[in-house]
């Protein structure tokens, strides 16, 4: 029976494959990959970002001359092969146009390495590391988020004008890390020749052991810290080291966290005067964003994160693609890409023709706890023109086509 | 490291001082839920993979006790402990009851399932936000020790674990139950016949280790952030304490979450790169120095339960059936021309995964030793080929990745030909770990977590049809052969010592040799799935090593049908058609598929194929 | 002075924990002899068995086997120089056939190639169909062992011992739980073949019709010790054996 059974399930299953690849249909599709299931805390609010601007654009008449633009999401589950067995589906199965997504590094690589193959445009909104558009850039990828790169070498600006020269890092053991680290270390050396590193730490990606981690740390006796851990592992770094007092007179310089997504949660308990990248996104005034803030607390009655002010800048750069290719082929995409400039609710960016980054930059500012709550104060906003290297710098990180 | 070797000497014994209470407090809650897991295995045999997951729902039943509803923590979290005991006690009668007496694997199956569920449902549930857990009432600060700040709740945490551990020894000594939970523990046939209720016992004790999982989640909050993925990182330290200090043994369990708490507290400070591999190095050391862990007796009577072994393939089934598998292969060739690139992607994936798990079963069903670990033989395969990739031709690269996964194989066979059962399992599991480790961190050789990327094969192979093709070709192939190696000496030899060892060695049949064999023959087929993966994807990353992989081919052998030849063939196929069209249709796919497994277990606990030629 | 014995021990010794559960064990065997080791419960000889066997290790001591030294050997290695076993409990391969069993174990002194190679199905029957016939087991060879009853599976475990041709017997128990009438056809058996190929034979046995009915030679275990050893009607006569056995609760109906 149960072999029958089987038997029919296996028919089944196949019978659900189309046989043919599917042809464009009416709506232009687009495929999105992200680790929903893995990291929900940034990519719901994402999702909300992306699904928002994809209403507002349908509402406006779509793209390419009336055509509805759909995004067809897939979870990657963390994991680069899960990924690359989505975008294999999302490219064979259901005849997308373009690839976008991913949250993880190494994720993004290996999507966009098939990409690459496959000769199938990337957009790829999240992923931070700077192989993706310098060792490893390809000819099919594009990234939108500011890189580690970027948002390093606007921390190391600030920490290169503090007294300290005794300097401890603690970063989650991973691409992401690894590399902010090797960043900020390289250009606090060049900018400060002074300072020395006298401590490291590597916990393992949401798995910190704050208590002996920040011990150890305190055993080096730092003037400064540079943290890269971010989520649950940034909640209990902050908790253990205010109890045990290794913040006191010392200043922290802090990856990615004034971003809510990883601000909010820390509530009371967020500490004074981290010098932060994020996102001050209640106090951003220009009459663009309000009305992208106002459209998104209407829709989802929360309040936007960096997710998703991602989520909704990818939704309308993939349109100003469509728009300025004419067409949905590869070749067409890419030029189309290169040199794109769309305006964001916080502002124009371009995909820099060079690396294929976009210009998006970071707000850079100080963390300060205010009725209870965490926000950033003394913030400004930094275009990622503006730390990028030049083309030629560029060019010669990028490999030979 | 450097810092602290400069320090004056009092200062650093300062330091000594305070690490290894750093060490203690987060040793406390981790003994909590390995001594839940150790009593649980110790009566039942049930290795509760719920276990981190039960720890889970105690934290964030705490927090909605506290969040929610203004109880007090010190009110909440036995509260908490209470409820999770329950959930123990539903999860006992409703899922494991009907598992018993069959594959000692199936409550494991089952159990996994449930992480599935909740993997999904605590989201849903409890928000994806991050949530910081609420504060201890009157333990909120700090204490001065040897010139330190502590936080005090740490010190509380300090005490709770020999605190519980003399409530549980008073308990196992001093009460009827205590007295029949250690009979249980020590001979469960002897418990029974001396009319011991056993399914009472058996829901009792899940009820109490779950309890104590969720009493450590509770106790846990004032120092965590609750997220939804807490589950696996607790489970896997569990097993690795409850294995270093013996499977049953609740003051091993002690000592190893101590010895594991502060080991790693130092170990940090000595090599802060380790966090990855810190565990797994500390587990095998304990584990070659000795096999049955700290304090572990070296057989667990009852361990092995009696089993359905699988005979030949097609064994009793006659020419019809091999015309009948002669023309599924010819069906499986025409489909290459006919198939669109993404069924034909999707069906090579699935024929990777009947290497991988036919790979497992040779281990597990014909050999009768469990691996925990066996991604580890896939990983290698992969990387091998991967690594040989990036000079080689694609052929050869695949060659080589073949033979690294063998030798591999071997060589570990070697190191473990005299283990059995779970410390098996767990080493095979702690050599994964360790080759995870080494894969993430060894960037220069391996890329660490960017991966080896650009594997891509040489026309004409390099399209959905030629890769199904060839993968086709060698899946049959390797196929075909274990069939014919299923039928010679060689295996039976190995049925035969799962029968009774120390007969086959009385018969001078060669035990170890074979198990070796068996491992190098498994780590081929695993390593050239992992081959035929790596040019598939065109890319090697580490979670190739991941517990994710090998806990996927558990699942495919046994929903298969542990006790048939064919039946990884059968899960495999299932499994992974199941995930990849429920995958497409929605991200809360693992929900689905973990209520689908559990349904199988209870449904057809033998797996979807049985053994037709007899058997027990 | 071993010259004639096919089997001989000297001083062997083994404890557990704090006792001493073999103390100075000596004796031979000559070649082709069934000998009987009696003892009541916890004597030792199922240790000792097991350390003949090669499945437990000695604390210290001589085991000659044809004068050549295989104390410290593994089970395999013990079982290649010729020493077949049965155990207390039967245990046959309970996922094979009767006939499976006998084939493999036959295989096991062929090369590694051919083990690898060649179904189990493709190996020579005859001899095995001999040993099975010889036990009486022949039209059962296509049943599942698992399926054997009592006295069948300790027919097939002494058919599975033979298989080898072993020139050192060594059988922990092997009539317990048999009717009456089944003990002697199966004892029979087994002297049957001593006579005709000389295979020694020690065994061990609480039923004393069986041990006084078969056995040439019996050694007495008491608590570690060699208390006896000699012709049956010298043993039933010595009066430190009647005391140790009339001092446990052990039967000692036949004594």
């Amino acid at each position: 029976m149960s072999r029958r059974l089987l038997a029919a399930a296996f028919t089944a299953v196949f019978a659900a494959l189309p046989l043919a690849s599917a042809h464009a249909a009416e709506p232009v599709k687009v495929g999105e990959i992200n680790s929903y299931s893995r990291i929900p805390a940034f990519t719901l609010p994402y999702r909300n970002g992306w699904e928002l601007a994809v209403e507002q654009i349908n509402a406006k008449g779509g793209v390419l001359g009336g055509r509805k633009l759909e995004i067809v999401a897939r979870d990657d589950a963390g994991t680069p092969e899960q990924a690359l067995t989505a975008a294999n589906e999302l490219v064979r199965r259901e005849g997308v146009v373009m690839l976008a997504g991913t949250y993880l590094s190494n994720v993004g690589l290996a999507v966009s390495d098939y990409a690459a193959k496959r000769g199938v445009v990337f957009l790829a909104s999240e992923p931070l590391t700077d192989a993706l558009t310098w060792s490893n850039g390809n000819t099919e990828t594009f990234r939108l988020r500011p890189s580690t790169y970027v948002q390093t070498a606007i921390l190391v600006r600030e920490a290169a004008k503090l007294p300290a020269k005794r300097w401890a890092t603690i970063a989650p053991n991973y691409e992401y890390g690894q590399a902010a680290v090797r960043n900020f270390k390289e250009l606090l050396k060049a900018a400060r020749p002074d300072v020395e590193f006298v401590a490291e730490q590597w916990p393992a990606q949401f798995g910190l052991d704050a208590g002996p981690t920040v011990e150890a740390l305190e055993q080096a006796k730092p003037d400064a810290i540079f943290n890269v851990t971010f989520s649950s592992d940034l909640s209990k770094f902050v908790r253990e080291g205010t109890a045990r007092g290794l913040f006191k007179n010392r200043t922290v310089v802090s990856l990615l966290t004034g971003e809510p997504d990883y601000l909010v949660p820390l509530g009371a308990e967020t500490p004074e005067g981290w010098i932060v990248t994020g996102y001050p996104w209640d106090a951003i005034e220009s009459p663009e964003h309000k009305a992208y803030v106002k459209a998104y607390q209407d829709k989802f009655h929360e309040n936007p994160t960096m997710g998703s002010l991602v989520g909704y800048n990818m939704g309308l750069a993939i349109k100003a693609t469509l728009d300025r290719a004419g067409s949905t082929k590869s070749a067409d995409l890419i030029k189309a890409l290169e040199g794109l400039k769309f305006a964001a609710p916080t502002g124009e960016i371009t995909f820099r023709a060079s690396d294929h980054q976009s210009t998006m930059g970071a707000w850079v500012g100080k963390t300060a706890l205010v009725d209870g709550k965490g926000k950033m104060v003394d913030w400004r906003y930094v275009d990622g023109a503006d730390v990028l290297p030049d083309a030629a710098a560029v060019k010669a990180l990028r490999p030979a086509k | 490291m450097i810092a602290a070797n400069a320090l004056p000497h009092a200062e650093r014994m300062d330091f000594i001082v305070i690490q290894a209470l750093n060490g203690l407090a987060g040793a406390s809650s981790l003994f909590l839920v390995a001594a839940g897991l150790s009593l649980i295995f110790g009566v039942s045999r049930v290795v509760n993979f719920a276990h981190g997951t039960v720890f889970m729902v105690g934290a964030y039943l705490a927090w909605t006790l506290i969040g929610r509803l203004g109880v007090n923590f010190w009110l909440a979290a036995p509260l908490a402990a209470l409820a999770t005991a329950a959930l123990g006690g539903a999860i006992e009668v409703l899922v494991l009851r009907r598992l018993y007496g069959r594959h000692e694997l199936l409550p494991l199956l089952a159990t996994f399932a449930l992480v599935l569920v909740a993997h999904d449902l605590v989201p849903l549930i409890w928000g994806a936000q991050d949530i910081i857990g609420p504060r201890a009432p009157g333990l909120t600060g700090a204490v001065a020790v040897a010139g330190r700040l502590l936080p005090s709740y740490d010190l509380f945490l300090i005490l709770v674990a020999p605190v519980v551990l003399a409530g549980l020894w008073l308990m196992l000594n001093r009460t009827r139950f205590g007295r029949i939970v250690r009979a249980a523990t020590e001979d469960p046939e002897m418990a029974a016949a001396l009319g011991i209720r056993q399914d009472r016992l058996f829901t009792t004790v899940f009820m109490l280790g779950c309890g104590l999982a969720g009493l450590g989640g509770a106790l846990r909050l004032p120092r965590e952030t609750l997220h939804h993925s807490l589950d696996t990182q607790v489970i896997v330290s569990a097993f690795v304490v409850v294995v270093i200090g013996g499977m049953g043994s609740l003051g091993g369990a002690f000592v190893a979450s101590a010895i594991v708490g502060v080991v790693s507290a130092f170990g940090i400070v000595v090599w802060p790169q380790g966090t990855l591999a810190m565990l797994f190095v500390i587990m095998a050391v304990v584990l070659v120095a000795r096999p049955q862990g700290l304090f572990g007796r070296p057989a667990l009577p009852g361990a092995h339960r009696p089993l359905a072994l699988p005979s030949p393939p097609l064994a009793g089934y006659g020419r019809k059936a091999e015309l009948g598998v002669l023309g599924g292969v010819a069906a499986l060739g025409a489909f290459g021309f006919v198939g669109s690139p993404f069924a034909l992607d999707v069906a090579t994936q699935a024929l990777i995964a009947v290497l991988f798990a036919v790979s497992l079963h040779l281990l597990i069903g014909w050999a009768g030793l469990i691996s925990f670990g066996h991604t580890a033989l896939f990983g290698l395969g992969a990387y091998g080929a991967a690594l040989l990739g990036q000079h080689l031709p694609f052929g050869l690269a695949m060659v080589g990745g073949v033979a690294v996964a063998a030798l591999g194989a071997a060589a570990f066979g070697v190191l473990v030909r005299r283990m059995k059962g779970v410390y098996l399992a767990m080493l095979t599991l702690a050599f994964s770990q360790l080759l995870f480790a080494t894969a993430f961190q060894w960037v220069s050789l391996t890329g660490g977590d960017n991966g080896i990327l650009g594997l891509w094969p040489d026309p004409p192979w390099d399209t959905a049809g030629g890769w199904y093709a060839l993968t086709l070709c060698l899946s049959v192939l390797c196929l075909v052969g274990l069939a014919y190696l299923y039928r010679t000496p060689f295996a039976y030899t190995l049925r035969a010592a799962q029968d009774s060892e120390a007969r086959a060695r009385a018969d001078a049949l060669p035990v170890d040799g074979s198990r070796i064999l068996a491992f190098a023959v498994s780590g081929a087929v695993a390593g050239l799935a992992g081959a035929l993966l790596v040019f598939l994807k065109g890319s090697a990353f580490p979670s190739l090593f991941a517990v994710q992989q090998s806990v996927d081919g558990l699942v495919m052998v046994l929903l298969g049908g542990i006790a048939n030849p064919l039946g990884p063939v059968a899960g495999a196929v299932a499994y992974t058609l199941g995930v990849t069209v429920i995958a497409t249709l929605t991200p809360s796919w693992h929900m689905i598929v973990g209520a689908a497994i559990l349904v199988l277990t209870q449904a057809l606990p033998g797996g979807l194929l049985r053994n037709r030629a007899g058997g027990v | 002075m071993t010259g004639l014995a096919h089997l001989s021990v000297r001083d062997l010794r083994k404890h557990y924990d704090a006792t001493l559960v073999l103390n100075e064990i000596a004796f031979d065997i000559p070649r082709g002899e069934i000998a009987a080791l009696i003892g009541p419960n916890g004597a030792g000889k199922s240790t000792l068995f097991g350390i003949l066997s090669g499945a437990l290790k000695a604390d210290g001591g001589t085991v000659l086997l044809d004068g050549e030294g295989i104390l410290g050997l593994s089970p395999e290695a013990v079982a290649r120089r010729g020493v077949g076993r049965t155990f207390q409990t039967s245990q046959p391969y309970r996922s094979l056939r009767v006939i499976d069993s006998l084939l493999l174990i036959q295989s096991g002194s062929s090369s590694a190639w051919s083990r690898l190679t060649k179904p189990l199905g493709r190996w020579p029957r005859e001899a095995v169909l001999a040993v099975l016939d010889e036990v009486g087991l022949a039209d059962l060879a296509d049943a599942p062992s698992a399926a054997l009853s009592y006295g069948d599976a300790k027919r097939l475990e002494l058919a599975m011992a033979l298989a080898r041709s072993p020139s050192l017997l060594l059988m922990d128990e092997p009539t317990a739980g048999m009717a009456p009438g089944e003990r002697v056809a199966f004892m029979e058996l087994v002297r049957q073949r001593s006579a005709e190929r000389g295979m020694t034979v020690l065994f061990t046995e609480h039923d004393m019709a069986t041990v006084f009915g078969f056995a040439a030679r019996v050694l007495v275990l008491d608590r570690g010790r060699m208390i006896a050893d000699g012709a049956p009607e010298t043993v039933r006569a010595d009066a430190e054996v009647r005391r140790a056995y009339l001092g446990t609760a052990t039967p000692t109906k036949a004594l």
